[in-house]
């Protein structure tokens, strides 16, 4: 079959690679329909992800139809039209049950990494590097999907593949930004980020009962978008600055909540010292992350409101401004999306027309189209939110 | 301290694991030592150096940070761009050769002790491993596991080093029904050891803890050397396998999975 395979900082390739084979009971093979880019993929494609090798294959947000089956699964059958969420759950462990997937004790077949660096070891996931797993991922005709009873969702009727594809990823982490901040009726939301994950951040703060959602970035495009699709008040951090914008529109307040849906490539255009000084301090080593995003929300946020972060961080960061946040009694709450847990609600909110994703595919192309595809989203050109493959043609 | 020292006496160690953890910790600190501070001190000035560039503005500012930012990465890395006594103080040469062999010491551990939370009650996981002939399920050094009585069995490892791989009788020593089972070697074998399993409730209903302790009386390089694996491996991949084959029913893996070779027909570079 044909894959799209990362070979190094930079260098994808469409090659022929053997087709996916059932290995465990539990398995399905999927015969890929589309498949997503993510904004957490370009951190592979700039290298930033240690435990990359050349040959994985990446892409971890798609759908499909189920071709074979293990033995062992119980629920979905051949012919099956079905989105998998992009970390990988084993639906026994202790963490599965509690709705927190992306911690699953089980799924990662390559722990080391993980506990080494961050004293335990989370989840696997499709096409995201052997810190996470190493499994192939769906930027390809075919791919295995483990334990699918427990990650693979039927799509409802009546729900087209261009909306169902974004709840296998961008939609449960905007989702869950905006649930695990524990939003309140009233609440004013600041979401930096306005790509896939930001706008559904954005939008699901509405539905969670936010009263006024800002949303922060700085390509026109994405702010349009941010305002048109899903109804946020925008603030573009080249132009203002975020801080003073911020505390203008809550009356000195801050927002109650804010969301970083950037993650570890942030930058600064505000501030160029910061900016340099970040970007200096990872090119030779000594943060692997640039954390402007969050110094800016530990600043912003009013005094005892949530931090909600679904942007992916990888190692260390610097200059994490501690007293700040230690002084204002911010909550912090983290981590990879857990969309086991809301896919079946983000169906419902799909099939009454509270939420339509399918938007941010602003792009449809083959899987040959990969390499300048992503250089694409990763410029943000031509309006650029998603490109969504069709391996299949 | 207690002593480290397990090779050659033929007895069973004696230390405790508060003790060798102890001196494990002491190992460590005592290689760094007195080099360290010259590197904090490097870290530090970094910092201060790289708060005040953010604090100001413009190219002057931006400088400042960039020199806080090289002396911090000096620091961190320990490098030596002043020549070698500048940030480490100048070690003798009885001291460098003091920590590898501090440290070898430490790399043999006689007492190995793995522990995991498995989501199931522990009859489950008792009678998984009650069972010895699971063992090379969750034990891939081994071979087979042959159960020759209620309380003996011989275990075959696979090839490591080249012709057969090496081999033991046990002897069950106590079972203690969802509790407890230890065992020992008996006879003559090139890895001589005894081991224990733990099972014990988990708080808050959370299933049960495992607790896997290996005693070799053969440094951890010998058992590493003959099957394979480092006794600290063996406990934690066993007891990892142990937790996802009663919690799921198989193993995690990418065997077999595609992934490309750098060639092929649509190879095409991004940049």
């Amino acid at each position: 079959m044909k894959a799209l395979c990362w070979n190094g900082t930079n260098d994808l390739r469409v090659e022929r690679v053997p087709d996916p084979v059932l290995v465990n009971p539990h398995d399905v093979i999927v015969k890929v329909a589309l498949s997503s880019v993510c904004g957490s993929d370009l951190h592979l494609i700039d290298g930033y992800v240690p435990t990359m090798r050349p040959g994985d294959i990446i892409g971890h947000e798609f759908l499909g139809e189920i071709v074979e089956k293990g033995p062992e699964v119980r629920y979905l059958n051949r012919g099956d039209r079905v989105i998998t969420v992009s970390i990988i759950g084993c639906g026994h462990c202790g963490h599965c049950q509690h709705g927190e997937s992306s911690l699953c004790d089980n799924s990662n077949p390559n722990p080391d990494y993980a506990r080494t660096a961050y004293g335990h070891c989370g989840a696997g996931i499709f096409g995201y590097s052997h810190a996470f797993g190493g499994y192939a991922g769906s930027h390809a005709e075919y791919i295995r999907v483990p334990y699918a009873d427990f990650n693979a969702f039927r799509v409802p009727e009546g729900v087209s593949d261009e909306k169902a594809v974004f709840v296998s990823d961008a939609v449960p982490t905007g989702y869950m930004a905006a649930d695990m901040a524990g939003i309140k009726p009233g609440d004013v939301v600041a979401v930096w980020g306005c790509g896939g994950v930001g706008q559904m951040a954005i939008r699901s703060a509405y539905l969670l009962g936010a009263e006024r959602v800002i949303g922060i970035d700085r390509f026109p495009d994405r702010l349009r978008s941010a305002q048109m699709k899903v109804g946020a008040e925008t603030l573009d951090y080249s132009r203002v600055d975020v801080f003073d914008a911020l505390q203008a529109m809550t009356g000195g307040r801050g927002p109650d909540v804010c969301i970083d849906a950037v993650g570890m490539e942030a930058d600064s255009a505000s501030n160029a010292v910061e900016d340099l000084y970040d970007r200096a301090k990872q090119a030779v080593g000594l943060q692997t992350d640039r954390p402007a995003v969050l110094r800016q929300m530990i600043e912003s946020c009013r005094k005892g409101g949530t931090l909600s972060i679904v942007g992916v961080y990888g190692g260390v960061i610097d200059k994490f401004p501690m007293g700040a946040a230690m002084n204002k009694a911010l909550t912090f709450r983290m981590g990879q999306q857990n969309g086991q847990r809301y896919a079946e609600r983000l169906f419902e909110h799909i099939r009454n027309g509270d939420l339509d994703p399918s938007y941010l595919m602003t792009h449809r192309l083959p899987l040959d189209d990969g390499p300048q595809a992503y250089r694409m989203f990763k410029e943000k050109a031509d309006d650029c939110l998603r490109v969504v493959f069709a391996p299949q043609g | 301290m207690a002593s480290n020292s397990l090779t050659g006496d033929g007895r069973w160690p004696r230390t405790d694991s508060l003790g060798s953890g102890l001196s494990r910790i002491g190992d460590r600190l005592g290689s760094g030592g007195a080099a360290t501070g010259g590197r904090w001190l490097a870290m530090m000035g970094g910092t201060a150096l790289g708060v005040m560039g953010l604090r100001r503005s413009g190219w002057g500012g931006a400088m400042l940070a960039l020199g806080g930012a090289g002396l911090f990465a000096v620091g961190a890395l320990g490098l030596r761009p002043f020549g070698e006594r500048s940030l480490h103080a100048a070690p003798t040469s009885a001291s460098w050769r003091s920590v590898p062999s501090s440290r070898r010491r430490s790399l043999t551990p006689e007492r190995t002790q793995a522990v995991v939370t498995i989501a199931s009650d522990p009859g489950a996981v008792f009678r998984f491993w009650r069972n010895f002939a699971n063992l090379p399920k969750l034990m891939p050094q081994l071979e087979r596991v042959d159960v020759l009585s209620a309380t003996e069995s011989r275990w075959i490892a696979k090839p490591f080093s080249g012709g057969e791989g090496p081999s033991w009788r046990c002897v069950l020593d106590r079972v203690d029904e969802d509790r407890l089972l230890t065992w020992h070697t008996v006879g003559e074998t090139a890895l001589p050891h005894r081991a224990s399993l733990m099972l014990s409730p988990a708080p808050g209903d959370r299933g049960t803890e495992v607790r896997l302790t290996l005693v070799y009386r053969v440094p951890a390089t010998e058992v590493a050397a003959l099957l394979g694996v480092t006794p600290e491996g063996q406990a934690e991949e066993a007891l990892r396998r142990l937790k996802q084959r009663v919690e799921t029913g198989e193993l995690s893996t990418i065997d077999r999975q595609p992934r490309g070779n750098g060639s092929g027909t649509f190879r095409e570079a991004t940049e």
